[in-house]
């Protein structure tokens, strides 16, 4: 008779993170929650072929090392488990830019299906002291050897006609992107994104604007349709555990793009999820006004057509609120150097 | 978004667990081995310092203190004593943190060699040992300490065997074994100002059935106090006195304690011809070893993270999918799979407040439900 398993009861000893140790000095600790993380692990390593079978599928993943406990900043989950109700699910969202180009507002990060995009956001605060704007130097045409084409940006003066367009749904050439599709795929699965967390750089950016929820993007048979209301976003209470960074919720509106074998444009043509969508949103970002210094603090300086220029490089997360689906979209705040 | 499951007050329990430490200090290193570099003595000449390596180093650690002294009704206080109202101030600092103050007028209180404060059994001169809490931690265990000295005397001076090693065998058996050992967590120990004390007993003399646990015991063969919390040694001067056999001591007849500037002091002489860090070297240099063990309280709050069949079966980290499609799953049909390495706890704004890492990864899937359980220790 063999011993049962007992491997289902686990101790665990855990230590205070920086803000545990705060609260436990003020006499605010107490626990309401927990979560699970995973963040060391990397499914990929998922091997499904296995030729040894189902029960080495795992091997790789479970051998992964796990980093100790750390408390400072950034020690928060990044990822983390999820619940779905559907566990019959083969698919799950996933957010991305619409970089399809025929939504004139809509800013496509420079390089983005390279590996190093960036998403510029202009600061107009030197283009009173020097000879030409940041504007005029982003969005110059290239007529002078050595000098670039325009790169798109989102104007920090200008956040209601320039903005990143982003939609969630199913990235799958498997389902074609019907609404019925969506409902049965994504929102009966409770997978439907209403909202999305933006988190930003506090020292960096002042105000985060989202599309109101009443925006639609939709296609006629041909083309791209697209009515956004920005507004600035609500303030949402949530610790992300990266020191300087605030987050902004933003709402999420129905993505009404759809296949139909009827349309003479193809709907990816459109929208840059391939199957089902779920919903869409809209950023736009503000810097602060009074980044001055922070340029030699915490930037750099570049030429961009003959003009020198000063940055700073930041990373902003998008996450749904739902899926808890993240995107990355790293940003780079410029100015002309006086 | 990492997903949070509700902790109810059911699900988390307090406890308090009592861990032990053997700590051996052994007599090279209170005298011998660092050539009293590792003994700091202070302008104000009112203790010494025992440190396990000299004590200039970073890498020192302070073990213990040695001072000594005697109430101001001793027989032994004279204004002409050396260092006189610095030993009257130690015995009283002593006395009052550690036995508080008597009657209406706040009198000192005299140590007493036994546990009820009745006036018998006064030891009005004394050494005390000050442990430090680096070693000591919450407490002493009780009952487990244990001090050898070394009692020869420097009756011969120029006798290289006396003189150098109060622990020759030239003569009488020169070392005594000095314990508390009627004291246990359950008996044996008195309560005061300076929490739970016990008795010393000289065990090297002392028959098995007169220091018996528990009390009533026989105290004749008592030679000081041990405060457990406080970690103070108290040791009265009557350890070194009288002779052997005929006291509860192992000093030969004719016994001297110290030998300043090549004469010879008796334990009373030097209590009042010595400053006190001359006492204190001859009884450091005495001490042939101490060992007990310490306590250290851990309260752990234990939270039950119970993670049910259907919940966190699946994960946002970003390599979960590959385009939108689930990696760990073949068909839709599959059950999903999610491998936790770390669990969180939050409070009711949901901030991070404290972390917690599985050794490896532990697989998580609807047809397995884990409790784990997190231990927050203070």
């Amino acid at each position: 008779m063999a011993f049962l398993d007992n491997s289902g009861d686990i101790i665990l000893d855990a230590v205070l993170t920086d803000l545990g140790r705060e609260k436990m000095a003020t006499g605010d600790f107490s626990v309401s929650y927990f979560a699970l993380g995973d963040d060391e692990i990397d499914y990929s390593l998922y091997n499904k072929n296995h030729a040894s079978g189902s029960a080495y599928y795992d091997l790789e993943i479970l051998q992964t090392p796990v980093l100790e406990a750390f408390t400072g900043t950034n020690a928060a989950i990044n990822g983390g488990l999820l619940t779905s109700t559907a566990t019959d699910i083969l698919y799950m969202p996933i957010i991305k830019i619409n970089d399809k180009g025929w939504a004139t507002s809509a800013v496509i990060p420079d390089g983005y299906n390279s590996s190093y995009p960036i998403l510029y956001l202009s600061d107009s605060s030197n283009d009173a002291l020097g000879s030409t704007t940041i504007s005029g130097i982003l969005g110059m045409d290239s007529t002078t050897a050595g000098y670039v084409d325009s790169v798109q940006y989102l104007n920090g003066d200008d956040h209601s006609t320039k903005y990143v367009l982003l939609e969630d749904g199913l990235d799958t050439t498997t389902y074609k992107g019907t609404a019925a599709n969506a409902t049965a795929f994504i929102t009966s699965n409770g997978l439907l994104n209403s909202q999305y967390y933006v988190h930003y750089d506090n020292r960096f950016i002042n105000t985060v604007y989202g599309a109101s929820s009443t925006s639609t993007l939709s296609m006629t048979t041909s083309a791209g349709s697209i009515s956004v209301t920005m507004g600035a976003a609500a303030t949402a209470t949530f610790d992300l555990a990266l020191e300087n960074y605030s987050t902004a919720r933003i709402a999420g509106a129905k993505n009404e793009i759809y296949y139909s074998p009827s349309n003479t444009t193809d709907d990816t043509t459109i929208s840059a999820i391939q199957g089902p969508r779920g919903n869409f949103a809209a950023i736009g970002l503000a810097p602060k006004s009074d980044l001055g210094d922070k340029y030699s603090l915490f930037g750099n300086t570049t030429t961009m057509n003959g003009t020198v220029c000063e940055y700073i490089d930041t990373t902003i997360f998008v996450e749904g609120v739902t899926t808890g689906a993240t995107l990355q979209i790293p940003l780079r705040i410029i100015r002309v150097k006086v | 978004m990492t997903q949070l499951l509700t902790l109810d007050s059911d699900d988390a329990t307090n406890t308090k667990t009592l861990l032990y430490e053997s700590i051996p200090l052994t007599g090279t290193v209170v005298s011998g081995t660092y050539a009293d570099e590792n003994i700091k003595n202070y302008t104000h000449g009112m203790f010494q310092s025992v440190y396990d390596y000299p004590y200039l180093s970073s890498s020192a650690n302070h073990i213990f203190d040695i001072t000594m002294g005697y109430h101001a009704d001793s027989v032994l206080s004279s204004s002409t004593a050396v260092q006189n109202s610095k030993k009257i101030n130690i015995y009283n600092q002593m006395s009052l943190v550690l036995l508080g103050a008597s009657g209406s007028a706040g009198d000192i209180q005299p140590f007493e060699t036994d546990l009820t404060q009745d006036k018998s059994g006064q030891a009005l001169n004394g050494f005390f040992i000050n442990l430090s809490r680096l070693i000591t931690k919450d407490q002493i265990k009780k009952g487990t300490f244990s001090m050898v000295l070394g009692t020869a005397s420097y009756a011969i001076p120029g006798s290289r065997d006396y003189f150098k090693n109060p622990f020759s065998t030239s003569g009488a058996a020169t070392t005594v074994t000095i314990q508390d050992i009627s004291a246990s967590d359950t008996g044996g120990t008195a309560n005061s100002y300076g929490g739970d004390y016990g008795v010393l007993y000289n065990t090297t003399l002392a028959s098995a059935s007169a220091i018996s646990s528990p009390p009533p015991v026989n105290y004749s063969n008592a030679v000081g106090l041990i405060f457990y919390q406080a970690g103070i040694i108290f040791l009265s001067s009557s350890v070194f006195t009288g002779s052997f056999a005929s006291q509860p001591l192992a000093a030969p007849t004719g016994f001297r304690y110290n030998r300043p500037n090549n004469s010879t002091q008796t334990i009373a002489q030097t209590f009042t011809g010595s400053a006190i860090s001359g006492a204190c070297d001859s009884l450091r240099k005495r001490i042939k070893s101490i060992s007990f063990n310490n306590t250290t309280e851990i309260n752990s709050t234990i939270y039950f993270c119970r993670i049910p069949h259907n919940r966190c079966n699946m994960s946002s980290n970003p390599t979960y999918l590959t385009g939108s499609k689930i990696r760990v799953k073949s068909v839709a049909s599959d059950p999903p799979v999610a491998y936790i390495t770390t669990v969180g706890l939050y409070n009711s704004s949901q901030e991070l407040l404290a972390i917690a890492k599985l050794s490896e990864p532990l697989r998580k899937d609807p047809t397995n439900e884990l409790t784990l359980r997190l231990r927050l220790d203070y």
